[in-house]
C-alpha cells in the first residue's frame, strides 16, 4: 500500500485505562498488516460519520497494533496480565485478550502438531500456511503458542489441564485442547501420514484426552499421581504385557464363541459372517497395539495402525460405526468371561482401562 | 525537621532475566538516602526474589526529599525506584507508604516491581515543626480542594531555582547515557523539592506579597468572590540568555519576571481591576533567545470575601498560628544554551493549604530557570464545605464592564447587557479562568484554537538580530491570534472565551503561537453579527466566486446559529426564574418565539465584515475548515463543560495522552496546512473515543514543542467525562422534538467537503460505529432518527428493536474503578474525601533501539504507558485511588532515526486523593449508560 509510506508522522494515544479494540484486535491476531486491517476496517466503518479519512484509520490501527506488540510479551506468561500495573484493565478484558491470544485454527494446529516443536519446523511454516490459506505470521503465533504451552508444562507435576490452566490462564475447553497437543507432541505421535489426513484436529483432540484421562498419569487408576502428567503411566504399561494371554489359541476361540453369542440377536448376517472370519486377526491387532504401547517406536504408529489394521478393512467391508461399536463393546464385555479373566481382578482392570480409552477412540476416527 | 525514615525490601516479582546462561537473576537492592546506603543481600537466581529485609534505619536532620532505590543483578543494574517521602510529612496523611512500586530504567523501561515499606518518623518537636516547611500542603489543583475553605489568602509567592544540565556537563569520565538521565532525573527531583520547600517557607517570610502582585493562579473560585471580569492581561519580553553573567544565580531572571509582572499589574489596572486571576508564567527558549509570557485575566474582586478580608486585615498574625496556609504555584522553567552547560530546573508548584495551584511548566532541551510562584492563602483549620449548591444564581453583573464607560482604556465597543438593561457589557468577553458557576452562560461551550506558524531565519544571525527579530514579529503574532480567535467565535455566534491559554514556541526556523480557549455564549452580552465578506479586488470572474464563499460563510453561520439556538432555548428554560428580570416580554410559555428569538435579533445586527484579499484568503477558509466535532462529542479546555450541568456527567471513562509528531515546512506558508494539523489531531481523537460517545473532552490542554528544524510535537491531554442523555426532561415536550429533527438534518447540510456529512449521514450517525453496516440501513427506513430524538424521550416506540440489537453493539465503556487519573479537580461519580499530597517527577527515558521497539511511536506509546504506571503505582502505595489535577507538563522528545535513538522527557504532577465512590450512585449510573446505549441505537 503505497499511501501509506508516505506517512511519516507518528501519534500515540494512551489513556489511563487501557482501551482494547476486539475488532481490531482479531485482525492483529490473523497476522494482517495495519495497512491491510486498514483496508478491511474501512469496509466496515463509515468514515464519513467521523469525518475521518483512511490515513486517520490506518493510524488508529497503528496506534492499536503498537499497544498489541506491547501488550504480546505479557500474553506469553498471562499471569503476569492480572498483577502488572503498566496496562489499567478489568478481568474481563484480561481473559478476553488471554483466551483470543491462545485461540487457534484448528487445520493449522492439526499441522503443527505433527512436527517437532523446534525452531526448525518454525522456519518452515510457510507450507502450512499456503495449505490452510492462514497468514505465516498468525501460524507463527500459533506455533509459538504450542511450543510455550508445551514448554512450559512438559516437566511439571499434576495434572496437565489443571499446568495449563494454571500458567495460561485459559478456559477449560482451551486449556484441554492444549493438552491434547501437548500429551501428542509429547509422545510423538504420528499424526501426518497421508491416510490420516481426514482427521480433523477436534478428532485427535477427543482421542489424546481420552488417553490423558484413563492411560496417563493423571488418571483416576494410576497409583503414582506424583509423576509427570505428560506421559502414559509405565506401571499400567507394564501390566498391559499381560493381556497378552488373549491371544493363546485356547482363549481366541472362547472369546470368538462368547461374542458371536452375544452379538446374534442384534447383528445381521452378514457382519456377523464377517465378524466371524476377521476375528482372530483383529483380536491379534488390538492386543498388539496394546503390547505396543510399552514401545515408543510402535506406540507413535497407534493412530496410523488403528485405521490401516483396523478402519480400513471394515469399512472395505461397510461395517457402519455402529457395527464397529457394537463389536467393541461386545469384544470388551465378552473377554472378561474367560477364565483367566475372572481368575485375575488386576487384568480385568488393566483390561478395563486399556478398553474404555481404545474404543472411544477407534469410534472418534472411524469415518461417518 | 528530625526524624527518622524506615525502609524495608520485601520482594520483587517479574524482574528481567539479566544472566543469559541460567535465564535467572541474582538480584539485590540498595536502598540510598542521602549520603547514607544500605544493601540486602543477594537473592540467587530468582525472578521473583525474595528479600524480607529487616528495616533500615535512616536519621535524618534536615527535611525528606527523596528515597532510592537501585535493584542490581551481580552483573548490572536492573533499574530504580524513587519515593519521594514529602506526603508523608503532612500531619494529616499517613506515615506509612507500602506497596509494589515499578523499577524503572531510563535505558529499558519498566522491569519487573519492587515491594517495599516506608515509615516516617518525625520527633515531634512543635516549635522546630512550624519552622520547617512540614504540614504546609501543596495542591496542583486549580481551585479551592473539595472539603476545604479559605480562610485568608495570603498571596502570591514565586520561587526559582536555577542549576546546570548534568546533560551538558564537563566531566573527566565519559558518562554513559543511563548515568547522565539518572543525575538529571535526580536534579529535577532536587530542584522540585527545593523549590517546595521554599515555597513553603515563604508564607512565613513573605507574607505581604498579595499587595504587591495581586495574583491568583488558581483558575476557579467560590461564588462570591469575583465582581467583574475585565478581560485578559498579557505581556511578552524577548531576552538573551547569555547575557547573564552569573548563570548559576537567579537575579537576572528574577528581575525579567518582575518587570513582566509590573506590566500585567498595571494592564490590570487600567482595566479598572485589582486582580488577576488564572495567572501564569511561561517561557519557550531556542538557543540564546528566551521568550517570557505571563497572563491572566484582570478582575474586581470581592475583598470583604471571607478569605480575602482575611489577607488584608491581620494575615501576617493569622499566618503564624495557622498550621496550613493555602497559596498557589506556579513554575517556570527555562533554558540555557548548549553551549553553555546549562540546565533547567524545574519545578514544582504547589501550594499550601487551602488554596489551589495550577503548575505550569514550560520547558526546554536546556533548562535553567526554575520559578515557582504561587496564591498563599491562610486556613486555621479544615473546614469541610456543603451544601453550597443552592443552585447558583447567574448573575450578569460579572459581565459588567469593570472600568468607567467614559475612560475606556482601549477602543471597545460597548452596549447595554441585554440582562439587567442598565450597566455596559463589551462586545466580547476573554478569560483564562474557568467560568464561574454563576456566569450566564447560555451555549454549550466549544473549543475555538488559534493557530499560527510563522518561519524565521536563523542563519547567519547574532543572537541580537535574532532576538530582535523575534520581538518585532511577536506583535503581528499575537494580533494574528487574537484575530483568528475573534472570528472563529463570530462564525460560531459566540460571545466570550473562558481558559484562554496562548502557547508561543520558539523554534529553529519558525515561531508557532497556538491560542486554545472555550467559546461560550453569554447572555448579558450582544450577539456577535454576522460575517460579510468584501473585497477591494473584484473581477468579473472573482465576484462569483466571492458570491459562493458568501454563501458558505452564511451557511456555516446559519448551522452554528440554528444548533446554538436551542441550546440557548434550553438553557434559558433552565434558569429564567433567576436570569430573566420580568421586563423581558419572552416568556416561558412562548415557546415558538422564543425558539427564533436568536435569529430574529442578529437579523438587525450590524455586520461583522472580514476584508479579504482574494477569495482563496486564509482566514476565511480557517474558519470554514475547523473541525465541527461528530455529533455525540462537545470538546473544551475548561474544567467542565459550560452549559452542562454535573448531574448530567455519569463519569470519567477515560483520561487520555495524544502524542502527534509531524513533519512540517513553515516555507510553505500556507496557515491552513498548518491549522489541519489540529483539525486531523481532533477529528482522530474523537475517532478514538467513539465508543464513548456521548461525552465531552474536557481541560483538553495543547503542548506544542519544535524539536527540529521541520518536526512539530503536540501533545494533547484532557479528560473524556461521559453524558448521560437527556431522555425524561419534561421541558420542552414534543412539540420541539421535530424541530429538532429538522434542524438537525438541515446543520448537517454544511458544504465543507473535508469533514461535515450531508443529510443522508445523519441518519447514519444516528448509529454507534461498530455494527454500522446494514444494521444502519434497516433503521434508515424508518426515517431519520436523530440523536435528538432520543434525548426528547418518546423513543418507546423503536426501543424494543433496539434492545434486541444491542447485544451487537459495542457497549460503551462504564467509568471503571481502577486508579483515576484526572486533570480535573475533581472526580464525578464520588467524592474526595482526603489529600494525601502532591506528586511531582520528571520521567527521562531514552533508546538505542528504536526500531525494534516498534519506531518511535512505540517508544512514545509503551514510555508514556511506563510513565502512567509508575504514578498509579504511587498514588496506590500511599493509600489513595485516584490522582486529580494530573499535568503532563513538559513532554520534550528528541528523536534520531538515523541513529535509531529516541530520548524523551516528561514532567508529571497532581494531587493524591482518596475518593469514596458511593455505590449507591454506582448502578443508577450504569442503568444510565446502557439505556443511553438503547436510544442512540
Amino acid at each position: 500500500m503505497q499511501i501509506y509510506q508516505t506517512m511519516n508522522d507518528v501519534e500515540v494515544f494512551v489513556g489511563n485505562y487501557c482501551a482494547i479494540n476486539f475488532d481490531i484486535y482479531d485482525l492483529w491476531l490473523k497476522g494482517h498488516s495495519a495497512s491491510d486491517a486498514t483496508m478491511l476496517e474501512q469496509k466496515k466503518i463509515n468514515l464519513k460519520m467521523f469525518g475521518i479519512t483512511v490515513e486517520d484509520l490506518h493510524s488508529d490501527i497503528m496506534d492499536h497494533y503498537r499497544l498489541f506488540f506491547g501488550l504480546e510479551e505479557m500474553l506469553k506468561t498471562p499471569p503476569r496480565l492480572s498483577h502488572q500495573t503498566v496496562y489499567q484493565l478489568d478481568a474481563d478484558n484480561i481473559s478476553l485478550l488471554i483466551q483470543k491470544y491462545y485461540s487457534f485454527d484448528a487445520p493449522v494446529i492439526r499441522e503443527i502438531f505433527g512436527r517437532k516443536l523446534n525452531s526448525r519446523s518454525r522456519k518452515d511454516l510457510d507450507d502450512i500456511s499456503e495449505e490452510t490459506g492462514v497468514s505465516v505470521r498468525s501460524c507463527r503465533r500459533q506455533f509459538d503458542n504450542a511450543k510455550r504451552v508445551f514448554k512450559t508444562v512438559e516437566e511439571l507435576r499434576g495434572r496437565l489441564v489443571d499446568n495449563i490452566q494454571l500458567h495460561f490462564c485459559l478456559r477449560e475447553s482451551l486449556a484441554k485442547d492444549y493438552a491434547a497437543i501437548v500429551f501428542i507432541s509429547n509422545n510423538r505421535f504420528e499424526t501426518g501420514k497421508k491416510k490420516l489426513n481426514y482427521m480433523t484436529f477436534a478428532d485427535f483432540a477427543a482421542c489424546a484426552n481420552h488417553m490423558i484421562s484413563n492411560w496417563s498419569y493423571s488418571s483416576e487408576d494410576c497409583q503414582d499421581h506424583e509423576d509427570m502428567d505428560v506421559d502414559m503411566d509405565r506401571d499400567f504399561l507394564l501390566d498391559l504385557r499381560e493381556v497378552k494371554v488373549l491371544s493363546e489359541r485356547d482363549y481366541v476361540e472362547e472369546h470368538k464363541g462368547l461374542m458371536l453369542r452375544a452379538l446374534q440377536q442384534s447383528m445381521n448376517e452378514k457382519v456377523l459372517t464377517e465378524m466371524d472370519s476377521n476375528f482372530r486377526s483383529v483380536s491379534k491387532i488390538i492386543i498388539t497395539i496394546a503390547y505396543g504401547l510399552n514401545h515408543s517406536k510402535e506406540s507413535r504408529d497407534i493412530f496410523i495402525d488403528i485405521y490401516e489394521k483396523l478402519i480400513e478393512p471394515w469399512v472395505q467391508m461397510l461395517w457402519t460405526k455402529s457395527d464397529v461399536q457394537l463389536f467393541l463393546a461386545s469384544f470388551k464385555d465378552t473377554a472378561q468371561q474367560l477364565d483367566v479373566f475372572r481368575s485375575s481382578p488386576k487384568l480385568v482392570k488393566v483390561w478395563e482401562r486399556y478398553m474404555q480409552t481404545f474404543c472411544p477412540c477407534v469410534l472418534q476416527m472411524y469415518p461417518r | 525537621m528530625p526524624g527518622r525514615v524506615k525502609v524495608r525490601i520485601l520482594n520483587a516479582r517479574d524482574l528481567p532475566i539479566m544472566d543469559r546462561a541460567s535465564e535467572l537473576t541474582d538480584a539485590f537492592v540498595e536502598v540510598r538516602f542521602g549520603p547514607d546506603i544500605f544493601k540486602t543481600e543477594v537473592c540467587k537466581k530468582s525472578l521473583n526474589p525474595h528479600w524480607n529485609s529487616e528495616w533500615f534505619k535512616f536519621e535524618v536532620q534536615n527535611d525528606l526529599l527523596v528515597l532510592d532505590y537501585d535493584t542490581y543483578s551481580s552483573h548490572d543494574t536492573i533499574g530504580k525506584v524513587y519515593i519521594d517521602l514529602n506526603p508523608l510529612l503532612s500531619r494529616e496523611s499517613p506515615n506509612t507508604i507500602s506497596g509494589w512500586f515499578p523499577i524503572y530504567d531510563t535505558m529499558h523501561g519498566l522491569r519487573g516491581e519492587l515491594s517495599i515499606q516506608v515509615r516516617v518518623e518525625l520527633f515531634s518537636d512543635f516549635n522546630k515543626f512550624r519552622q520547617s516547611s512540614c504540614g504546609v500542603q501543596l495542591f496542583c489543583s486549580c481551585e479551592v480542594p473539595s472539603g476545604w475553605r479559605i480562610q485568608a489568602m495570603l498571596g502570591f509567592i514565586e520561587e526559582l531555582v536555577v542549576n546546570d544540565d548534568p546533560e551538558h556537563q564537563w566531566i573527566e569520565k565519559i558518562r554513559t547515557p543511563r548515568a547522565s538521565n539518572e543525575a538529571r532525573q535526580r536534579l529535577f527531583s532536587k530542584l522540585s523539592g527545593t523549590t517546595t520547600d521554599y515555597i513553603q517557607k515563604l508564607r512565613i517570610d513573605h507574607i505581604c506579597m498579595f499587595q504587591e502582585y495581586p495574583f491568583f493562579t488558581m483558575r476557579s473560585f467560590p461564588p462570591g468572590f469575583i465582581i467583574n471580569l475585565g478581560g485578559v492581561v498579557s505581556a511578552r519580553s524577548v531576552k538573551l540568555l547569555d547575557k547573564i553573567h552569573n548563570p548559576e544565580e537567579p537575579q537576572t531572571r528574577d528581575a525579567w519576571w518582575s518587570e513582566l509582572r509590573v506590566e500585567i499589574k498595571a494592564h490590570a489596572t487600567k482595566l479598572g481591576c485589582h486582580a488577576v486571576l488564572g495567572y501564569s508564567e511561561n517561557t519557550t527558549i531556542c538557543d540564546e533567545v528566551i521568550i517570557l509570557s505571563a497572563a491572566g485575566t484582570a478582575a474586581k474582586i470581592n475583598l470583604e470575601h471571607e478569605g480575602v478580608s482575611g489577607l488584608i486585615g491581620g494575615a501576617i498574625g493569622a499566618s503564624a498560628s495557622s498550621t496550613s496556609p493555602v497559596g498557589g504555584a506556579l513554575v517556570n522553567g527555562a533554558g540555557g544554551s548548549s553551549t553553555q552547560p546549562a540546565e533547567r530546573g524545574n519545578p514544582g508548584g504547589g501550594i499550601v493549604g487551602g488554596g489551589a495551584a495550577t503548575l505550569k511548566d514550560t520547558k526546554d532541551k536546556h533548562l535553567f530557570v526554575d520559578i515557582g510562584l504561587a496564591n498563599q492563602a491562610l486556613q486555621k483549620s479544615l473546614v469541610s464545605v456543603e451544601g453550597h449548591d443552592d443552585g447558583p444564581a447567574s448573575n450578569c453583573s460579572l459581565c459588567h464592564i469593570p472600568y468607567c464607560p467614559s475612560n475606556l482604556p482601549f477602543e471597545i465597543q460597548l452596549s447595554k447587557c441585554a440582562l439587567c438593561k442598565k450597566k455596559n457589557v463589551p462586545e466580547v468577553l476573554f478569560t483564562t479562568v474557568d467560568p464561574p458557576s454563576d456566569m450566564p452562560i447560555w451555549s454549550k461551550g466549544s473549543l475555538v484554537q488559534a493557530r499560527i506558524c510563522r518561519g524565521r531565519s536563523n542563519k547567519n544571525k547574532s543572537s541580537e538580530q535574532s532576538a530582535r527579530e523575534v520581538s518585532d514579529t511577536l506583535p503581528f503574532i499575537e494580533y494574528e491570534v487574537h484575530n483568528q480567535l475573534i472570528n472563529k467565535l463570530k462564525i460560531r455566534g459566540l460571545n466570550s472565551l473562558f481558559g484562554l491559554k496562548i502557547h508561543v514556541v520558539l523554534g529553529e526556523n519558525m515561531i508557532v503561537a497556538v491560542g486554545t480557549a472555550t467559546g461560550a455564549y453569554l447572555g448579558p452580552l450582544p450577539m456577535p453579527p454576522q460575517p460579510v465578506i468584501s473585497t477591494e479586488v473584484a473581477t468579473a470572474h472573482d465576484s462569483q466566486d466571492l458570491i459562493t464563499l458568501q454563501k458558505r460563510i452564511t451557511r456555516t453561520v446559519q448551522m452554528h446559529r440554528e444548533r446554538l439556538n436551542f441550546e440557548i432555548v434550553e438553557r434559558q428554560g433552565d434558569i429564567s426564574p433567576h436570569s430573566r428580570p420580568p421586563t423581558d416580554d419572552e416568556s416561558d410559555d412562548d415557546e415558538n418565539d422564543e425558539g427564533n428569538f436568536f435569529l430574529e435579533k442578529t437579523k438587525d445586527k450590524n455586520t461583522f465584515v472580514l476584508v479579504i484579499d482574494d477569495v482563496k484568503d486564509d482566514s476565511v477558509s480557517l474558519m470554514l475548515h475547523d473541525i465541527i466535532p461528530p455529533e455525540g462529542f462537545d470538546i473544551c479546555n475548561t474544567q467542565t463543560l459550560p452549559g452542562v450541568s454535573a448531574d448530567k456527567i455519569v463519569g470519567n471513562l477515560q483520561m487520555f495522552t495524544q502524542m502527534v509528531t509531524v513533519k512540517y515546512q513553515p516555507q510553505c506558508h500556507n496557515s491552513l496546512d498548518f491549522s489541519n494539523v489540529f483539525n486531523g489531531i481532533l477529528r482522530r481523537l474523537c475517532f478514538k473515543l467513539r465508543h464513548c460517545r456521548p461525552c465531552s473532552l474536557t481541560d483538553v490542554s495543547f503542548y506544542v514543542d519544535i524539536p527540529d528544524e521541520d518536526e512539530i510535537n503536540v501533545t494533547v491531554t484532557g479528560c473524556c467525562l461521559g453524558l448521560q442523555d437527556v431522555i425524561s426532561e419534561p421541558g420542552p415536550g414534543l412539540a420541539s422534538v421535530t424541530t429538532r429533527t429538522a434542524l438537525g438534518r438541515s446543520f448537517e447540510s454544511q458544504p465543507s467537503s473535508a469533514s461535515i456529512s450531508t443529510t443522508s449521514q445523519v441518519e447514519e450517525m444516528i448509529f454507534p460505529l461498530d455494527g454500522v453496516g446494514d444494521q444502519a440501513s434497516a433503521t434508515g427506513s424508518d426515517g431519520p432518527q436523530p440523536i435528538y430524538q432520543s434525548r426528547v424521550g418518546s423513543v418507546s416506540g423503536h426501543t424494543s428493536k433496539m434492545i434486541k440489537r444491542q447485544s451487537r453493539i459495542a457497549v460503551r465503556p462504564k467509568p471503571l474503578k481502577g486508579i483515576e487519573l484526572t486533570p480535573l479537580n475533581k472526580i464525578y461519580n464520588g467524592r474526595i474525601d482526603r489529600y494525601l499530597g502532591y506528586y511531582n517527577f520528571f520521567f527521562i527515558r531514552e533508546s538505542t533501539g528504536v526500531r525494534e521497539g516498534g519506531g518511535i511511536g512505540g517508544f512514545l506509546q509503551s514510555f508514556i504507558l511506563e510513565v502512567k504506571a509508575i504514578v498509579r503505582a504511587h498514588v496506590l502505595a500511599l493509600g489513595g485511588n485516584a490522582l486529580v489535577a494530573y499535568n503532563m507538563g513538559q513532554s520534550v522528545l528528541d528523536d534520531n532515526p538515523q541513529k535509531n535513538q529516541g530520548q524523551c522527557l516528561i514532567n508529571v504532577s497532581g494531587d493524591v486523593v482518596v475518593v469514596c465512590y458511593d455505590e449507591d450512585e454506582k448502578d443508577p449510573t450504569f442503568t444510565d449508560a446502557s439505556t443511553l446505549i438503547v436510544g442512540a441505537a
